[in-house]
């Protein structure tokens, strides 16, 4: 009968073993067994030979190396004669140091010193037929519990592989595919494949073009409204006038364009006669839909333009102007296709765009999203440069050596704090000398909308961190300037009615980037003006609502006289 | 809730059909991703390893009779391995050690990672909405974009999700009543225009 300290004893014994057999597992075990008596460990250094060290155990000091049924507390001091064992150890180099090899003897004094005791007052030896068979108790009842479980592993691995990891009911393939409303093109690319017009157009402005569009969209769809689109024959094709006229008739207000993207460029088209763009509209605008009652929609358009190679595009001052694309005679002398004035066949595409198409991809009643917080997206995403960057800088700054970097980052400075205070305060009219017409006009849609919600988008301690410079493209009437705009602030909507913050974050600030397009007439030169006077006359800015100087009347946001803000992009969506 | 009953043909044919008839009436764009799971949860299979060796080990150590201490080794490593083996093929083990924060957590960055893979925000309108089941969370994941008006919809979008989670747990039936109830509000908050074009195929295709 085992007493309770030396049970303890074993199981401490146990636990050692069981530890450097652990360890044992990644680290090799080179001196356990070569430890002097073998004490506690692994019966001896014979048994070490395992691997590490092949000449270690090779002194056969176990010759019974089948013995293993006899391990320490299965010997028998006093009864039996204790094997005579030859211990050995490795050197770090592992050469046998058979020079301190030593025949030990229990009892005598080893090349160590004394050996610890042998257990032999353990008195276990006894047990070791009872030690096999618990072993082989406990082995089997592994191989019965252990082995299943490991077969219906492998089973349920291959039954799970089978049936697959899941499924969608759509594929990426379809959702980034033109099934998603994707650009079959970049649009930067779109935009930047723009420039070969001007081989045989040297007159043709991507910026006019935007503004032609804007305008063409807009009188569009008051024509719409108005029943009178017949009138825009020499721009409007019948098929789109009638996709148009398919949307009803009711007095059309308030088009705002939110959005204008470039999605196909075809220089080729009618047998290489014309060309062919793409572009997608997002607007908004309101229709009546009874006595004093209105109701705003959302719509994405795609329309088509068209024109010959041989048409020519107009001068700035005249490209919002819709007249007889080919004397220039009022709408109300075309007649049918033709012009009663100049007799030309004008709704063709020969002497300016025309729209071919117009497909109306949505259409919604419902009024803007402004509360609730959308996550920034494309901040950490790599600038895009345009490759011809430096060439384009260089070109400029050759033209105009005045041009200053530092003035010019001084005036978008000072167009970044105007626009934030007036679209935090809701008074969008005083960033108006810093914006194109069309820009303007798009975010004044956006206040228009907030005030109705009785909301207001904060933007606090906004600050610009960082520009680059990532395109530069002239024509012949502007230079257009891109620069990438990395800023920060704090972003928030407010409801007025009881100050509470509905969107945004009033204690984070939020970082983001943006694609700023400045645009300043190409036969300006000279440095920005980083103060709030007209560029003109340099009188303190004090516009009238057409952005007119009240002092020399120029139109101070045309571009003509210092840079503007022409196109604002985001991040994600720039393309270049 | 069984797995085979989701991934079978059958719950896929009446998945897509509930999202067409759906879709019918509104210009949400509805997409139904069903996962095996969400996490690979790798470290619950060996904690259970872990906790067979060391009873393996209590076992060699406190077995009031003598063993073998060559097998001990090998008892403890064979007992790390049947542990783990038996987590990850038993899923009700495998989430008997696993938070439920953890899972919901692996599900939300799941959901929110199929969203942008699969393109779901780049309709015209954003009107897409992803609903992400989970089978080893038994949890499922709704992802509106922000055209759907979560806001204005309130306590009944929340309710609804909230049906649609539990349906989970119940099987595709309870889930394709579940959807079925979204049915009517995303009528109400983005119904189908005339000319609405359906953006996300509703064909099913493998994850």
């Amino acid at each position: 009968m085992k007493t309770k300290s030396m049970r303890w004893h074993v199981r401490g014994a146990r636990l050692l073993r069981a530890s450097c057999l652990a360890v044992g597992l990644c680290v090799v075990a080179t001196d356990a067994g070569a430890r002097p008596g073998g004490g506690s460990g692994f019966k001896g250094g014979s048994r070490s030979s395992s691997g590490s060290s092949g000449s270690r155990s090779s002194s056969g000091s176990r010759s019974s190396s089948g013995s293993r049924s006899t391990p320490n507390k299965g010997s028998t001091p006093g009864t039996s004669t204790p094997s005579v064992e030859v211990f050995s150890y490795c050197c770090q180099n592992a050469v046998v140091r058979t020079d301190v090899a030593r025949v030990w003897q229990p009892g005598t004094l080893g090349p160590f010193g004394a050996g610890p005791p042998r257990p032999a007052e353990l008195r276990v030896a006894e047990s070791s037929d009872m030690a096999v068979g618990a072993t082989f108790v406990f082995i089997l009842g592994f191989v019965f519990i252990g082995a299943p479980v490991v077969l219906i592993g492998g089973v349920v691995f291959l039954v799970r592989r089978r049936r697959g990891s899941g499924w969608t009911t759509v594929s990426n393939a379809a959702a980034h595919g033109a099934g998603a409303g994707a650009p079959a093109q970049p649009p930067g690319q779109v935009r930047r494949s723009l420039a070969m017009i001007r081989t045989w157009d040297p007159d043709f402005s991507v910026a006019l073009f935007d503004d032609f569009a804007y305008a063409l969209y807009a009188e569009a769809h008051t024509a719409r409204g108005a029943g009178t689109l017949d009138r825009f024959a020499p721009y409007l094709s019948p098929s789109a006038r009638a996709t148009l006229a398919g949307l009803g008739q009711r007095p059309v207000s308030a088009v705002i364009v939110g959005a204008m993207r470039y999605t196909a460029f075809d220089p080729s088209a009618a047998g290489g006669a014309g060309v062919r763009l793409t572009v997608e509209f997002e607007s908004c605008y309101t229709e009546a839909t009874g006595p004093g009652q209105a109701q705003s929609y959302y719509a994405f358009e795609t329309w088509q333009f068209v024109r010959h190679r041989s048409a020519r595009s107009r001068p700035p001052d005249r490209v919002r102007v819709f007249a007889c694309p080919s004397c220039g005679a009022p709408l109300d002398r075309v007649v049918g296709s033709t012009c009663g004035y100049c007799n030309q066949v004008v709704d063709q595409g020969a002497f300016d765009w025309t729209v071919e198409s117009v497909t109306v991809q949505e259409r919604s009643a419902r009024p803007p999203i402004l509360t609730g917080t959308t996550e920034e997206e494309g901040t950490s995403l790599a600038t895009v440069y345009d490759p011809g960057v430096q060439a384009g800088l260089a070109a400029l700054q050759q033209r105009d050596p005045a041009l200053g970097q530092e003035a010019l980052f001084a005036r978008i400075n000072l167009m970044f704090q105007t626009m934030q205070t007036a679209w935090s305060s809701l008074a969008w009219e005083s960033a108006r000398p810093y914006l194109s017409d069309n820009l303007f006009q798009t975010n004044a849609y956006w206040i228009t909308a907030y005030r109705a919600q009785g909301l207001r988008n904060v933007t606090q301690n906004a600050r610009i961190v960082r520009l680059e410079v990532v395109r530069v493209e002239s024509d012949r009437w502007f230079d257009a300037l891109t620069v990438r705009l990395h800023a920060t602030g704090l972003d928030f909507t407010l409801r007025d009615a009881d100050g509470a913050v509905v969107g945004g974050n009033r204690g984070k600030e939020r970082p983001y980037t943006e694609y700023w397009t400045l645009v300043r007439g190409a036969t300006r030169t000279g440095p920005a003006q980083g103060a709030p006077a007209c560029p003109n006359c340099g009188a303190p800015m004090n516009i009238t609502m057409a952005a007119l100087c009240q002092h020399c009347g120029v139109k101070v946001n045309s571009g003509e006289f210092d840079w503007v803000l022409s196109r604002i992009e985001q991040d994600e969506v720039y393309g270049g | 809730m069984s797995d085979a009953e989701w991934l079978s043909d059958k719950a896929r044919s009446k998945v897509r059909d509930g999202i067409v008839a759906l879709e019918a009436t509104s210009g949400a764009e509805v997409v139904a991703t069903v996962c095996a799971r969400s996490g690979h949860y790798r470290h619950a299979d060996y904690l259970v390893g872990a906790l067979f060796a060391l009873l393996a080990l209590l076992f060699y150590l406190f077995y009031p009779e003598p063993l073998f201490d060559d097998v001990a080794v090998v008892l403890v490593v064979a007992s790390f391995a049947v542990g783990a083996v038996l987590c990850a093929s038993v899923s009700a083990v495998r989430r008997l050690f696993l938070s439920r924060k953890l899972m919901n957590e692996e599900v939300r960055k799941a959901a929110r990672a199929k969203f942008v893979e699969q393109g779901i925000g780049r309709t015209t309108g954003r009107t897409g909405i992803l609903v992400y089941v989970s089978l080893f969370e038994r949890r499922v994941e709704v992802v509106p974009d922000i055209g759907i008006p979560v806001q204005q919809l309130g306590k009944r979008w929340e309710d609804a999700v909230a049906l649609l989670d539990t349906s989970a747990k119940k099987g595709v039936e309870a889930f394709l009543a579940a959807l079925a109830a979204t049915g009517p509000m995303l009528t109400e908050a983005v119904p189908r225009a005339a000319d609405d074009v359906n953006e996300l195929p509703d064909d099913v295709v493998q994850a």
